[in-house]
Formats: C-alpha cells, structure tokens, sequence
C-alpha cells in the first residue's frame, strides 16, 4: 500500500487558483470537516502561506451513467460506497498570506501553486490572522465577480471566527466586525439588510462588553 | 477609543464646517450633551472654544428612516448597525481660540477630524477668569460639570449692564447676588432705585416664602437705606433715613416726563415754559398755590358786578402770562397728583438729595426704597431728579479731575445705578428726556453706568440697548423681548434659540462686553452658603466629582463599538500568536 504524502491536518489540494480565488478537492474522507465561512490555508512553502474564506462547498455532479447504476435494482453496497467517494470541491475566496512570519492582508504577489497542501486553520491561526479586519474587504467585492453569496460567507466567518475570538479573550471583536462591516455595507439596503439578519445567529452575550 | 483625554471628556470629531458653524459627528448620545454646552476643538497646539448651538441627526440613506427592516433581528445587533447607519451631529459655534494660554478672536477654522471635548475647569478660568481673583465674582458654574464661571466686576461696571428675563425666572436673585458680589468687591459705589422694596431689607420670596436676606443685613456698613417720604417705613422697618425732595429740585422737564402718566396734552409745554420764565427755580411752587376757578367781582362795589379771575389763579396768571387759561388749569388739575405727594416738599429739614450723592461719594451703597409711594409716578419722578443731580455731581468731579491744574484728587469713585422696570424710564418716548437715557449713552466717561432690569427688554429704546455692555438674561418667552435682548451680539441667532430654551429658574446667558463669549450657567443660588461662601472669602472650587459631573453616555446611535470599549481588556498581541505559530 503506498504510503500517503498528505500532512495529518490537511484537507485537500489545490487544484486551481488565481491571485484572489483558488478551488481545493477534498476527499470524501474529510468531507465532514470544512464549513462555508471556515479559514483554510494553502501551503506553498513552511514559509509561504495564502489565506482565504471558504465561499463554496460543491460535490461532484453524478452522471448519466451514474445515476443509471444507481437506479438499478441490484445496487451493490461497494457500488454506492464508491459514488459516495466522490470528492467534493471548495470555492475559496484569497484574503491575505504570511510571508516569512509577516501577516498581509493584500492579494498575494502569486497565485497558490497547484496541488498545494490546503487545510484548516488551527483557533491560534485564525485570531492571528482576523485580528486585524481589512481582509473582510474581499469578500465584500468578490460578490460581482464570482456570484458567490458575500453576505452568507461573511455571516458564516463571523459565527466562527467570535467564537475563536471570544475564547481568546478578544472580547470586542465580533462588535468590531459587525460594525466595520455595517459601515462598508451601509449604502447597500439591501446587503445590509441581508447581513443584520444572517448574524442573528451569533450569541448575543459575544455581543457584550466583556464577552 | 477612551472619551477621556487628561481628565476631558471626548465626544466627536470635525466633519465640517464654516467660521460661524462647525459640524461635529458625535461619539456620544445626544442625549449626553445639551445645547449651550461648552465645547473645545483640539487641533494640535491650537484650540478653538464655542458652544454647542444645534443637533442633526443624519441617515446614510433615506430608505433608512422610513424604518429598516430590523423587526426581525436581535435588539442587540439592530443597535449596532443602527449605530452605523444614523449619526448624530452636533453644531458648534466657535467663539474664540486658546493658544497658550491667552484667548483671542476666532481667525481660522480646526481641521477635519480635529478631535472635540467638553471644556475643562481650565478652559472656562482661561475664558471667564479665576475665580480666586477677588474681581472675578462666580455668578455660576457650567451646566454639564459645574465649573465656576466668572463676571469680571471691574469690566461690569466700565459700561452699563442689563439684567432681563421674564417674571419669575430668578432675576431679582441674580441681581441681589452681582449687588452683593459688587458691595463686597467696593470698587464701585451702587444706588439701587428698589422700586418694590426688594433689595435692601430682609424679604419673604413670593415663591417660595423663605426668608430672603437684604443687603443691609450683610452690609450694615456699607449699605445706607433710604426711604422715598418723610416718616415712611419699609414693611414696617425705620429706614437709615427718609428722602425728601424740596420742590425746587423739579424741573419742567421732569413734568413733561410724566405726560402719558399725568394725561398731559400738547399745549403743556408753552404753559411749563411760562410757567418756568416767571418764577424760574419756583414754578413748582408758585404753580401749587394757584387756585384753579377761584373768582372775584370786577367792582366789588356793585353788587352784578361781572366776575374776574382771582389775583391768586391760575386763569390770571395765564392771562397775564399770554398763556391758554384752561389748558393751564387743566394742568394745573392734572398736576394735582404731583403737588400732593408726600415726598415732596417746599423746605425740607435737609437736603436728601444732597446726602445721597454724599454717601455715594463716600463709597456707601444706596438702596432707594420707595415704601408705599411705588407708583410708576413716584418712581419715574423721583428717579429722574436724583439721577439729574448725580449726574451733575459727577460730571463736575470728573470735569475737576480731567482739568490739571485744578485736579487735586483722584478719579470720581466709579458709580452705578441699578434701575428696575427700566422700560418705565427707557422706553422709546422718554428715553431721550430722561437722565437715565443720556448716562446710557454718554456717562461712562463720567464714571457712571446703569445696570438696568427688566422683563420686557422689548420695550427699551434700542438706542440705549445698544449702549450696554455686559448682559445676564434669564429666560425669555417673548420674541421681540429675545431679540432685544440679543440686538448688537455677534451669534445672535444661536443665542437665540439657548435664551428661549433656559431652564425657568436658576438659569441665565451671559452676554456681552463684559465676558470673553456668550454662556448660559447654572446660576448660584441666593442662600445662607452664597453668603458664607462670599463673606468668608471661600474658594469655589468645580463642582464637578466622581458623581456630580453629568455622565456622558456612549452613542447609542452613532459609533456604538463605544458601548462595548474595553480598552482595558488585555489582548493577545499579534507578535505573540506568531511566535507561537512559529510563522
């Protein structure tokens, strides 16, 4: 059995990428582990590393041929488990990189290469990386672009992302997001509304002075 | 962000704005500041200071305030974004600029963002004067923090004063308070003409019915009080003496001043005139014992004999004078009034006028009581003779004075009078044939002002409104009185809107020469701690403690990360975390 080059921690591979948009195959394997909204890190080199939001989650189409063995009336349990290995496919949005230790939060100089290793990132990755707020400016623009939901990614990261915060001991930070993004969505009545209605969710004491 | 800077508090910051109206995006709630709010704009080592003259509450976008469709959404997330999509402004109107220290005139304007706080302590002693000096009298303290705020008493009495505000609003308080902050400074004398017997002798407040202390009782040195009318008392309290006016002292003019009073008509000029070329200095009296319709027989030999004016009437000396017989009868009639009131009189024991502007010139203060003879025409008769000869007096010193070779003594002692109802003695039609009107014009290089009070400022000429300097109102309902009240004051529409909008009680706008801006205060008030504070030389200190200081809370609606500031929360440095990340 050949021996698997993948990091314990990883997710999947990058299998296309721009400067501000990359999508990564996960195996069925660790499908139940990323989540739309989730911080993921595309390693290009120990100190080379791009940041991006997860915006999408698809799952390979079943074809035609598929969907024939599937309907048949003597489908073998091995059959299923092997359409049920398809992989699926993530959607995500480039928000900054680190660079020998230095966060940025710009577009990357470069593109993420192919068939880099991309996995979660870890709650002491993610308060390093979102203390600062002005990689939320991306997915905001990316709304135009790609068609992805901006408002429903950014509600979804948020969600997370307080509760790392919280338990960091940054007490403010899920007002301080909420209002940065209320004042860039704020000639947008619509977005905005769409925004105040998807954090609803969010628990209300992460909301409080003190947490 | 903290709203604390060294002990000053921040609420905004410059969006916009003229030399006359700075926009200002609060940091705060609204609520927690309040038109007339003393305000500092720091920006770098300049500083501006102004009031807080106006609100604006804006939406990013008008779809907003037709209701944003946060029904369904927490309370606490609706805050926050509310907080993003409204704002509250504020309107400051700079009045002048600190800069080391030393104010001046407003030049220029702060730049955009230039942070704004609320006045310190310092601010209002660099603006208003320390009040440990002793010509600096605390009439107040600022609204919001209690700050002491000063009236200069040397600038107060250099130009005449004006105390307005409509009844009931505290004005006699207020004045009781610069009159005993005046006697006890002593660099003025003071002749207050109390037409309602208010300031001399302890009172009952009609209000409130507590016992109001009179300026004699503090000052019984000091202050002389004098009763208009020989053996009249003052709510039964013997005065230090009575006045008694001989009828020598009463001009034509002094007549002709009560024309509307009296019901005088046109021809009361010819006959006063006549009346004044036959006796001269004796008109008054001779005119007195004329008898009005007293007759003789032409030939009292015959017993038809036609009848004749009598030798001693009025018709006779008008027939002889070339004058109307009946327009003088009629006002010897009307004049009937005059001749019979009780002050007045051929040959007093002595001259009270006299003594008066001796105790002036002394450097004793004056309190005219009127006693029982309060009508608006012993007031407007007796005033204007006292104030004709002191105006003499002082005149002829102040002529001494200038005149080297004859000048052997000081300057005259400065002097002021306090004139109530003023508008009885300034209203248009008498203004410029009264004493008072030409000392409002003309007598401050004579070394005397008036302080004039009154609740319809409206009904003052404008010419003599224009003269005076330093003004203290209390609120003022009447647009007319407002804007009287405000003639001549740059900001005045500002102004406007704070003076109709001042509390009914314990609050007044300072106004005028006498301080460096406009400025609405708490006023002080007129009790038993007043008095020990004054009297005992007591330093007042700023009000203002950990829990007197009106709390300013964060903006609800504007910048609501300040609700949940914890600045001194402790947080993971991102040096750290990367550290530990290894990166």
């Amino acid at each position: 059995m050949p021996t698997s080059i993948s990091k314990p921690s990883q997710l999947g591979r990058l299998v296309t990428a721009s400067n501000d948009y990359y999508e990564c195959l996960v195996p069925a394997s660790q499908f139940s582990i990323p989540a739309f909204g989730d911080l993921v890190i595309a390693e290009i080199s120990p100190d080379y590393r791009v940041f991006g939001l997860i915006g999408s989650i698809s799952v390979h189409p079943i074809d035609g041929v598929e969907q024939y063995a599937i309907a048949a009336e003597n489908l073998q349990e091995d059959t299923l488990t092997d359409l049920q290995n398809t992989p699926a496919k993530l959607g995500v949005i480039v928000v900054g990189f680190v660079d020998k230790g230095k966060i940025s939060q710009m577009v990357p100089p470069r593109p993420p290469i192919s068939l880099a290793g991309v996995s979660i990132a870890n709650p002491q990755e993610l308060v390093a990386f979102t203390e600062n707020r002005g990689y939320l400016r991306h997915v905001l623009k990316v709304k135009s672009s790609t068609g992805l939901p901006a408002i429903e990614i950014l509600a979804a990261h948020i969600c997370r992302a307080s509760e790392a915060h919280q338990a960091a001991g940054n007490k403010n930070w899920t007002v301080d997001a909420v209002t940065e993004l209320t004042s860039q969505l704020r000639d947008d009545y619509d977005s905005l509304l769409n925004f105040a209605q998807a954090i609803s969710d969010i628990p209300a004491a992460y909301f409080m002075k003190g947490g | 962000m903290s709203m604390q800077n060294n002990g000053i508090r921040l609420i905004g910051h410059v969006t916009s704005g003229t030399i006359d109206r700075i926009s200002v995006r609060l940091h705060v709630s609204p609520k927690s500041v309040r038109e007339g709010t003393f305000l500092k704009i720091k920006d770098g080592e300049d500083e501006y200071l102004g009031l807080l003259t106006d609100f604006e509450l804006n939406a990013t976008n008008p779809k907003y305030t037709e209701g944003f469709g946060l029904g369904q959404t927490p309370d606490h997330i609706a805050k926050l974004i509310k907080g993003q999509i409204f704002s509250s402004n504020i309107i400051f109107h700079p009045s002048l600029s600190l800069y080391g220290n030393k104010v001046y005139p407003i030049r220029n304007i702060p730049e955009h963002l230039a942070p704004v706080y609320i006045a310190s302590a310092e601010d209002i002693r660099a603006v208003f004067g320390d009040p440990s000096d002793p010509a600096n009298f605390v009439i107040g303290t600022t609204r919001e923090d209690k700050h002491p705020v000063c009236l200069n008493l040397d600038k107060l009495v250099q130009r005449s004063s004006g105390v307005f505000g409509a009844s009931g609003t505290g004005k006699s308080f207020t004045v009781r308070m610069i009159l005993a902050g005046l006697i006890h400074y002593d660099q003025a004398s003071i002749l207050v003409l109390d037409m309602h017997n208010e300031y001399g002798l302890d009172d009952i407040a009609s209000d409130t019915g507590e016992r109001v202390t009179g300026l004699k009782t503090k000052f019984p040195a000091k202050v002389r009080v004098v009763s208009v009318g020989a053996g009249t008392t003052i709510r039964g309290n013997t005065p230090d003496f009575n006045l008694e006016i001989p009828s020598s002292d009463i001009t034509t003019g002094d007549i002709e001043l009560l024309t509307e009073e009296l019901g005088l008509k046109e021809t009361t000029s010819t006959t006063l005139a006549a009346l004044y070329t036959e006796f001269g200095q004796s008109w008054f009296k001779a005119f007195r014992m004329m008898k009005v319709g007293a007759v003789i027989p032409e030939d009292p030999t015959k017993p038809n004999s036609r009848m004749i004016p009598a030798p001693d009437s009025v018709a006779a000396w008008a027939n002889k004078a070339g004058v109307n017989s009946i327009a003088a009868e009629g006002l010897h009639s009307k004049m009937e009034r005059v001749f019979h009131r009780p002050y007045v009189n051929h040959k007093p024991a002595v001259n009270g006028i006299s003594e008066v502007i001796k105790m002036l010139e002394d450097g004793k203060h004056v309190v005219l009581s009127f006693g029982d003879n309060d009508s608006d025409l012993d007031y407007m008769l007796v005033s204007n003779i006292l104030t004709r000869r002191i105006r003499q007096a002082w005149e002829c010193k102040t002529n001494a004075y200038r005149n080297k070779s004859t000048n052997k003594t000081g300057a005259p002692r400065p002097l002021t009078i306090v004139v109530e109802e003023a508008h009885k003695l300034l209203c248009p039609a008498l203004a410029n044939q009264t004493t008072f009107g030409t000392i409002a014009r003309e007598m401050r290089k004579y070394f005397v002002t008036l302080m004039i009070i009154d609740q319809r400022p409206s009904q003052i000429s404008s010419e003599v409104l224009s003269q005076i300097g330093t003004r203290v109102s209390s609120w003022l309902g009447d647009d007319d009185d407002i804007q009287s009240t405000l003639a001549g004051l740059p900001g005045k529409e500002a102004l406007r809107g704070m003076l109709s909008r001042l509390r009914p009680k314990e609050e007044a706008l300072l106004m005028g020469w006498g301080v460096s801006m406009s400025m609405p205060v708490k006023t002080r008030r007129y009790d038993s701690r007043f008095w020990k504070e004054l009297l005992g030389n007591i330093p007042i200190t700023s009000g203002m403690s950990a829990t007197g200081s009106t709390p300013i809370s964060p903006d609800t609606s504007g910048t609501p990360s300040q609700e949940v500031d914890n600045t001194d929360e402790p947080k993971p440095s991102t040096d750290k975390l990367l550290k530990g990340l290894g990166w």
